[in-house]
């Protein structure tokens, strides 16, 4: 599963980061990195972009580049 | 004797507070510098303590020392090219593993570093405040706290400054072990010449990096990263990211703040202002309230300046002899400084609301929440207040598409933005409207502003497929935590922002109606005035939107302000001012209905006034910019009118 398909209250993990290199090297900046925790924190009306919690910050993701972001579920 | 000299360079990532306790260590002694050919500015301020001189230099808020964004690159080549004598890094206590991340960078390079430790409060209220003793023992450099809002900190913070400035730092490098392949391959390119960081960072940014690397540097290095990714699923820049939060992580755990990494930081406000549903609802109540205050509020404040500014002439009218001199000095200077002030309190008030959305963090989830809309014509989010802050005026509306950080789409907004119907154009619609459509007058109005809506839309979609892209516009954005504004930084904020608006507007608009009142005033006693004649030379260009020289007249003069095209109306109506029923007379009179309907319709979409378009030369750095807005108003003015005249024409 992708980073699109969390859903309110669940608890993901970051599997991978796969896209572009630019994609890739702006989430590394931001310090999104494989291991990390990740949660649904906001939706617009249109269900893009969303803003996902990760780590201490909430980053704002359209659903094109959030896809290339994999995770799995915590049941925790 | 003469205070030696030091360069203290400020950075942070973005939202740690550093633009605040840089206008705390500078207090009103700053200004704006252009950092080496670009966009970017930073702000550079001076403060003299202990007997030495400190320059103080804001760099851009940036998460890395990488090569992705502007920001990035010119934060990365200043500190390389003109290292400065320290850097106080300011790290948000909030977010310390993605803040340190930047500092670790830092102390690769063995950039002599000082970090201030912001937001402790913030830290503290969640219970995650890290332990500056702690953190400086294990980084083996000083590590202090710090407010921007309060000074409690200041002198600790200046004393240490100056005593590491004294003393010549001989701190080693920072070494930190990446993964082996990673490692095998900083061997290789440290063989070849390369300092240690100098092989990281070349790694990092795929060789674009600021110092030379050789031929023989170059190919290494290729293979060394294609190896790199062989090896592994990850790009270079994420196996050296992973090395860098592996360290810091590490640092943490042993300060004993690594219950950092796990709580998320997510604020009930949040709940309320994101919520999918309330949050559009929230926003628009939030920018009609702010646009209803500047515009109503800004109106007492400008009628004041008004009356003034008139009084003003009318002393200066009693006291100098009738002549020239007396018309230059009242109806071309006072009339002209009046109407760049009358501005004034618009501008102040619309960029007090823009600052303290900007400093609560409002801003961003504004953005976020109307990014949908934006990015069907190719913008972002950030677009669409600025554009919503058309409707009042253009010229504070322009200021602020500073908050867009991508320059193609900042121009994309500035470009479109005198589509916008300015409340200035108001008053002709509703003159023109109340003549010729009486009895449907607000449908009139509401179809020109959905109007002018469309073809900035459309203006915007066109330019965004022909302006080439920039190779990163992705919309990834950080949604900063809640904060009070501070008080200080809004009121100095303000106060560049007015400031700016005088000096650097207001000479252009004073030279502009100057040559206005000439044209309307000379040749004297004369039957035409300069602008007439020019009206009846322009005139044919005007026949085919069935206007005549009048219209044409004035128009020419609504382009100081549009305001004007209705004032001019009534003086080449030969109408006093006072008497509005000789002019919608003389008007109906003149002017077929399905030409008033053109002439609001030029109106709404022609060139921006002279203020606005002094504004866009300013913002986008160029004439060519304000001489493209020109042009297009004029190309879609005149189509449209033309279209409007024929079609209406069909039905009246």
């Amino acid at each position: 599963m992708t980073l699109t398909d969390v859903q309110k209250k669940q608890t993901c993990r970051i599997l991978a980061i796969k896209g572009p290199d630019n994609l890739r090297q702006r989430l590394t900046a931001l310090g999104v990195l494989r291991g990390q925790m990740v949660r649904l924190s906001a939706s617009t009306l249109w269900g893009d972009p969303r803003t996902y919690a990760i780590g201490r910050q909430q980053i704002c993701l359209r659903n094109d580049d959030a896809c290339m972001v994999e995770v799995e579920l915590c049941d925790d | 004797m003469t205070s030696q000299i030091f360069t203290v360079a400020l950075l942070g990532n973005p939202n740690c507070g550093k633009t605040s306790l840089f206008n705390l260590l500078t207090g009103s002694r700053q200004r704006t510098g252009n950092m080496a050919g670009v966009t970017v500015t930073g702000r550079e301020g001076e403060r003299e303590h202990l007997g030495v001189t400190l320059r103080f230099v804001d760099l851009p808020g940036i998460y890395s020392l990488s090569h992705n964004r502007v920001e990035e690159r010119v934060a990365r080549d200043y500190l390389f090219e003109t290292p400065p004598d320290l850097v106080l890094n300011v790290v948000d206590a909030g977010n310390l593993a993605r803040n340190l991340a930047l500092t670790t960078q830092l102390l690769e390079q063995q950039l002599p570093t000082v970090i201030a430790m912001n937001m402790l409060d913030e830290a503290e209220a969640q219970g995650i405040a890290p332990d500056c003793d702690n953190l400086a023992r294990l980084l083996d450099m000083r590590v202090l706290p710090s407010d921007g809002r309060k000074p409690r900190y200041l002198d600790l913070l200046l004393d240490t400054l100056v005593e590491q400035l004294r003393k010549k730092n001989e701190a080693p490098a920072l070494e930190i072990a990446y993964e082996q392949h990673v490692e095998q391959s900083i061997g290789r390119l440290t063989d070849s010449g390369l300092n240690r960081w100098q092989a990281v960072q070349a790694l990092e940014s795929a060789g674009d990096v600021p110092f030379v690397l050789h031929a023989n540097q170059r190919e290494l290095l290729h293979n060394e990263v294609e190896q790199l990714e062989s090896y592994h699923d990850d790009s270079t820049a994420q196996l050296i990211a992973e090395g860098r939060y592996g360290y810091i992580h590490g640092l943490m755990h042993n300060s004993g703040s690594d219950h950092d990494e796990i709580s998320f930081a997510e604020h009930w406000i949040d709940s309320v202002v994101l919520n999918r549903w309330l949050g559009l609802p929230i926003f628009v109540g939030l920018l009609w309230f702010m646009f209803e205050t500047t515009f109503t509020l800004g109106a007492f404040p400008a009628d004041w300046i008004d009356a003034a500014v008139a009084q003003l002439g009318q002393w200066l009218a009693a006291g100098l002899p009738e002549g020239l001199l007396r018309d230059v000095l009242v109806d071309g200077l006072i009339a002209g400084v009046g109407g760049v002030l009358v501005f004034l309190p618009n501008v102040v008030l619309l960029f007090t609301f823009i600052a303290i959305m900007e400093q609560s963090g409002y801003m961003a989830r504004a953005a976020f929440l109307t990014d949908r809309l934006m990015s069907r014509v190719g913008l972002h989010g950030k677009a669409f207040v600025p554009l919503v802050m058309g409707f009042g005026c253009n010229v504070p509306a322009i200021m602020a598409t500073r908050t867009i950080e991508e320059p193609r789409a900042r121009l994309i907004t500035i470009l479109i933005n005198p589509f916008m119907s300015c409340s200035a154009r108001l008053p002709v619609y509703v003159l023109l409207a109340g003549i010729f459509f009486a009895d449907r007058a607000g449908t009139v109005l509401f179809g020109l502003y959905m109007l002018g809506i469309l073809m900035a839309f459309t203006v915007a979609a066109i330019l965004s497929r022909t302006i080439p892209a920039q190779h990163d516009e992705s919309f990834i954005m950080e949604l900063p935590p809640w904060r009070w504004p501070s008080l200080r930084s809004l009121a100095l904020h303000v106060r560049d922002k007015a400031g700016d608006f005088l000096s650097k507007i207001g000479g252009v608009i004073l030279v502009g109606s100057l040559l206005i009142w000439l044209l309307q005033t000379f040749p004297q006693n004369a039957d035409q005035s300069f602008l007439e004649q020019l009206g009846h030379l322009l005139a044919p260009l005007f026949a085919p939107l069935g206007l005549g020289w009048q219209e044409t007249v004035a128009l020419l003069s609504g382009f100081i302000a549009k305001e004007v095209i209705a004032a001019t109306l009534a003086v080449v109506y030969q109408a006093g001012e006072q008497d509005m029923e000789g002019l919608q007379a003389a008007l109906l009179a003149g002017l077929a209905p399905a030409a008033g309907l053109a002439l609001m319709v030029f109106t709404l979409l022609y060139m921006p006034c002279l203020a606005t378009i002094a504004v866009i030369r300013r913002e986008t750095g160029s004439w060519r910019w304000a001489m493209v807005s020109i042009l297009l108003g004029l190309v879609l003015a005149w189509g449209g009118a033309f279209l409007t005249y024929h079609i209406a024409s069909l039905f009246y």
